[in-house]
């Protein structure tokens, strides 16, 4: 577009345009780059509850030996499992001491752990027998002995699993009233701060039951 | 790698690496004339745009969305309390869906006015009118997703007349919206349409119309273009995508503008008791049908059907119209009786619309509902046709100074007759109606014989007056036979 | 002359896209006042371009813009910032 008889006002203006008008067009691109801010936000708004609700899970008469029990805690898309086991075990609560709870989700991956009762093998690996009460996860193999607070006994968790904190009442139902560290798989992984299981979903009220 | 800008090194340079990779000015679509660079020639490709922000606005949706009865209302809730800018985001999408449905009625009544669907782009008609029932089905379908009392109420006045239709109609229909029965077969079916097939289909059917418009092009001006206009055309990269960019953004600005002026409120929750208490009434754009359907002539037994055949032929004359209009004339000053009609279409959808709108619920007496129907017809054709008498015969009449339009004595008398005749004759409609289904119904009393005769000899009666009066006021302005040439009865052109 | 009337106009657009540009990265959206307030600035952002943009092509085509489209498209800056005003 260059002139031959060379109008330098025309082509500057020319030029000028052309510049503001690739400006304009970034600047165009940009504010709509911006609405990516609409939508990114959390969702989810955080609790401003600082303390870990208290839950009725299960009365102690409807617990079975070595049947684990579902229970959501403490949002209401946690899942955990509340275990008699037959044997005392380390925070163990209830008249033999032996009902314990812990986060249903392997520290690992997050996949879902199942509980397998001494001298049985877990359906996906017949080859090991479980020497006592353990929960074996069935994606890479962690074992954690459910005795002693779920300490990782094999596999390649790195972390035991964070335990439920139970009471029970006179009329012998069992509450769940908090978590130990570390922190359940996926709020802030790793952390020994147990305040982030509280962040990332609805908490559960205190007038639910055990699922 | 040619930028013919030859702008600035680098920025010439990435521009032709662009370029050369995308291959954005080479020419796969036809360049479009200079003379399409114009809003109407675009109302499609805005309802288009408009479809793709539902689609973004409503994936973001679906992330919070329950299609279950039990969870609707409760997950619609949530987007709009607890999800950041969820409030804005079903604003957008639901004043973005009555865009897409107005776009594409203007994009639809725009053809029709400047004939686009006369010979070879009939099949294109047809197929934008199927995209158009689809548009229509979005609504519908989306409108019952909430849950709320006003959605649900409605939507179930709409499927109960599914079951009105004729049989296999019936059965399919019934298939495919209300599934295995219940609310939540009901509920999943229409947001599987709503937020999958339906997509799907318009998608389909939108690659279809745009290879036939590839293959035809855009319309040309009604009076024609020079083939210097044909040869003036701009290529699609970059003129006419900054052009349609243009249009597409300052839609999209109107759209924000909108939706922060009126951001929405989320009605009550449907339940049995708060619906009883809400007379249920579709969305706006089916206000129409619904205005037909309380007419009171079809409060008999099988007056459902009746009503919806009503409704039916008038989408079915829409579809095949192509083939009823086959005059090869665009001119807008050639077809007056077919513009004349267009223009009642519209000021009849506009008038229903609006009267059911403020008659939610009632029964409307058939004579009111002829009389205001007909005289709606009426006074459209009469502007019409006044416009037209002073539009185009002046342009003929070049070398004649033609007053400021004043009527002659005359014809204002056979106005005023006419329009008497008309009252009178939407009065005897409605009468010799009513007297049928009173006959019908097993009534041979006097009083029905007697009203049925002479409401059938007043109608005959007006309409021959009609006729008298309409060939008389032909003569005056001047041959008959050029006014038959004007309805476009085709086979003599 | 018609050359600087247009220059100040394309700097006029330039510096509303910029403060749009501006408060469009910088507000958060997170109460319905802010999302206003950032969908009405977008709105600006776009209308300046498209107002240039309009300019740029009928430059291009050595055709004077049309001062009827322009005024419509200033009234619509004009709308906008008045909806921020009385929704803020």
């Amino acid at each position: 577009m260059r002139d031959a008889q060379g109008h330098d006002a025309d082509e500057s203006r020319r030029e000028f345009l052309k510049i503001a008008a690739a400006a304009s067009a970034l600047l165009a691109i940009g504010g709509i780059a911006s609405v990516m801010k609409v939508v990114i936000f959390p969702s989810i708004p955080a609790n401003s509850l600082s303390s870990f609700p208290r839950v009725k899970v299960v009365s102690v008469a409807s617990l079975a030996t070595g049947v684990p029990v579902e229970f959501s805690y403490p949002l209401d898309n946690e899942p955990n499992y509340v275990i008699k086991l037959g044997t005392k075990a380390e925070g163990g609560v209830g008249p033999d001491g032996d009902i314990v709870a812990y986060s249903d989700v392997c520290q690992h991956l997050g996949c879902n752990w199942g509980y397998v009762a001494p001298g049985r093998s877990p359906k996906v690996n017949s080859s090991y027998v479980a020497p006592g009460p353990v929960g074996y996860c069935p994606c890479h193999g962690s074992i954690f002995d459910l005795t002693q607070s779920a300490k990782v006994v094999g596999g390649p968790s790195p972390r035991p699993l964070p335990q439920v904190q139970l009471e029970v009442d006179s009329s012998g139902d069992i509450y769940a009233v908090g978590m130990g560290p570390p922190s359940i798989f996926g709020h802030n992984t790793g952390s020994n701060n147990v305040a982030d299981d509280l962040q990332g979903g609805t908490l559960v009220t205190s007038t639910s039951e055990a699922s | 790698m040619t930028d013919q800008e030859g702008e600035g090194g680098v920025a010439g340079r990435v521009a032709g690496w662009v370029d050369s990779r995308l291959g954005l000015s080479h020419p796969v679509l036809r360049p479009v004339p200079q003379y399409a660079l114009n809003p109407f020639y675009w109302l499609g490709a805005l309802a288009v745009v408009a479809f793709v922000i539902q689609g973004v606005t409503g994936m973001i949706l679906m992330l919070y969305y329950i299609p279950s009865p039990t969870q609707a209302y409760s997950s619609t809730q949530y987007i709009f309390q607890s999800v950041t800018n969820g409030r804005f985001l079903q604003t957008v999408h639901l004043y973005t869906a009555y865009a897409m449905i107005m776009l594409a009625f203007m994009h639809m009544m725009r053809g029709y006015f400047v004939s686009v669907h006369k010979r070879p782009k009939e099949v294109m008609w047809v197929v934008g009118m199927l995209m158009g029932f689809v548009t229509l089905g979005f609504g519908f379908t989306g409108y019952l997703l909430p849950w709320t009392v006003v959605s649900y109420s409605a939507t179930h006045v709409g499927v109960g007349m599914v079951n009105a239709l004729p049989q296999p109609l019936s059965n399919l229909l019934n298939f495919l919206i209300v599934g295995s029965g219940g609310d939540a077969g009901e509920l999943l079916r229409f947001f599987d349409l709503h937020v999958v097939i339906l997509p799907a289909v318009l998608l389909v059917l939108l690659a279809v119309k745009m290879y036939m418009l590839e293959a035809h092009g855009v319309a040309e001006p009604t009076s024609g273009a020079s083939p210097e206009a044909k040869a003036k055309t701009l290529p699609i990269f970059p003129d006419v995508t900054v052009y349609v960019l243009e249009l597409s953004l300052l839609f999209g600005a109107g759209m924000l503008l909108i939706s922060a002026l009126f951001p929405l409120n989320l009605p009550a929750e449907y339940s049995a008791i708060t619906a009883g208490q809400a007379t249920p009434q579709p969305d706006w754009y089916f206000l129409w049908i619904y205005q037909i359907l309380k007419v009171s002539v079809f409060d008999v037994g099988g007056g459902l059907a009746a009503a919806l055949s009503v409704v039916t032929l008038v989408f079915v004359v829409l579809v095949i119209l192509p083939f009823i209009d086959r005059g090869k004339t665009r001119a807008i000053s050639r077809r007056p009786v077919y513009v004349t009609l267009g223009l009642i279409f519209v000021g009849e959808l506009v008038m229903l619309s609006y009267w059911g709108y403020e008659t939610p619920g009632a029964t409307i007496p058939t004579e009111q509902a002829a009389l205001v129907v007909g005289g709606t017809a009426l006074l459209i054709a009469l502007g019409s046709l006044l416009a037209y008498r002073v539009l185009y015969s002046r342009a003929k009449v070049r070398l004649q100074t033609v007053p400021a339009a004043r009527l002659p004595r005359t014809e204002v008398r056979s106005g005023l007759a006419f329009t008497v005749l008309v009252a009178v004759g939407a009065v005897a409609i409605g009468t010799f109606l009513n007297s049928i289904v009173g006959i019908a119904l097993g009534d041979y009393s006097l009083a029905s014989v007697g009203l049925f005769v002479m409401s059938g000899t007043a109608l005959a009666l007006d309409v021959l007056g009609s006729v008298y009066l309409i060939y008389r006021l032909d003569l005056r302005t001047g041959g008959i036979r050029r006014k038959v040439k004007a309805l476009e009865v085709g086979w003599r052109e | 002359m018609r050359a600087s009337y247009l220059s100040i106009q394309v700097i006029f657009l330039l510096a509303l896209q910029v403060a749009s540009f501006v408060v469009l990265w910088v507000i958060s959206p997170l109460t319905q006042s802010a999302t206003d307030t950032f969908s009405l600035y977008l709105a600006m952002d776009l209308v300046a371009f498209v107002i240039l943009s309009y300019v740029y092509r009928s430059l291009r085509m050595s055709r004077e813009p049309s001062r009827a489209w322009l005024a419509l498209g200033y009234l619509t800056v004009v709308v906008l910032l008045v909806s921020n005003l009385v929704l803020s």
